[in-house]
């Protein structure tokens, strides 16, 4: 398997746009940095509202962990959101024992998570 | 559990890092004890061997019959120490700095060696590396919450380490480099 693979697709919910970010492979620190290039370039380009779909990824490090928290605030704070789909169990296990599944809501399908950004959109409104 | 010291381990093996000579990689298995099987592994400290280096945890995890969840938790745990070797006591030396490392031929001075000694009820896994001191106080508390709170990556690492392990004990080997133990019994 190619190291990492990212995906990204526009789709709107509630006229508003979505980023899809599908990922898949692994992110560790050989990976990171294209990650994090990817990711910080859409929130620079305006990208407010994000959906992971993690379903195909093998390994998160804590580097990788700790940009989607970063990120997390920096699209709360631009009344955006951004939310994980798909999480492999292995992984969805450490983003509960590290608190932050707390914060970066899961959703089990990506129409799912999808309709749940816009229904916090009308709860905003 | 976390402890550190300057001595040797009771085992009477090398505390060193191993040099991994000419070859990328080298992996071993020796029976020493009844009931305990030790396997090895060493890798240059670079991160296109992380992966490598998961692979080798997560199959002897599993092998030892340690639960899905188990294992993906000595898997990040094992990475994480490995990624700090390799960014802080072997400072991510550039691909320039390496090869110049290569042609003095010292190229082992960069090697991570991985020993995994499987027990009944436990894995031990010990990571040695030639870098300066290892701090201990990067293993001490952190306030996960305040980490979460303020978006702040650093530190989420060792926090794993010491979480997601039973037992972890740091060992300074004067001149030599560090040796980091994790430990995780099973069940």
């Amino acid at each position: 398997m190619k190291e990492l693979r990212i995906a990204t697709e526009p789709t709107e919910t509630d006229g508003r746009s979505v980023q899809i970010v599908r990922l898949a492979g692994y992110i560790d620190a050989h990976s990171y940095p294209r990650f994090e290039e990817e990711m910080l370039a859409l929130v620079n380009q305006g990208h407010y509202r994000l959906l992971l779909d993690l379903h195909e990824v093998t390994y998160i490090c804590s580097t990788a962990l700790g940009l989607m928290l970063q990120l997390f605030r920096q699209v709360r704070q631009n009344a955006g959101d951004l939310v994980v789909a798909r999480v492999p169990e292995k992984i969805a296990n450490i983003l509960n024992l590290l608190g932050i599944s707390k914060l970066i809501r899961a959703f089990r399908s990506e129409q799912e998570a999808l309709q749940c950004l816009a229904t916090a959109d009308e709860q905003r409104r | 559990m976390m402890t550190s010291d300057n001595h040797g381990d009771s085992n009477g093996q090398p505390p060193a890092a191993e040099r991994p000579g000419g070859a990328c990689t080298a992996a071993r298995c020796v029976r020493r004890t009844p009931g305990r099987r030790d396997l090895a592994l060493v890798v240059p400290g670079e991160t296109d061997y992380l992966q490598l280096v998961r692979d080798f945890v997560t199959a002897i995890a599993r092998k030892m019959g340690f639960p899905d969840h188990r294992v993906g938790e000595i898997e990040i745990a094992v990475d994480e120490a490995c990624a700090n070797i390799i960014e802080h006591a072997y400072g991510n030396a550039s691909l320039r700095e390496r090869v110049i490392v290569a042609h003095h031929g010292d190229r082992g001075a960069e090697a991570i060696t991985l020993r995994v000694s499987i027990y009944g009820d436990r894995i031990e896994l010990r990571i040695f590396d030639r870098g300066p001191r290892f701090s201990v106080e990067e293993l001490e508390s952190l306030d996960l919450a305040e980490v979460v709170g303020s978006g702040r990556a650093r530190g989420i690492g060792s926090y794993i380490i010491r979480s997601f392990m039973d037992e972890v004990r740091h060992t300074y080997h004067p001149g030599e480099g560090n040796e980091l133990t994790l430990i995780k019994y099973l069940g």
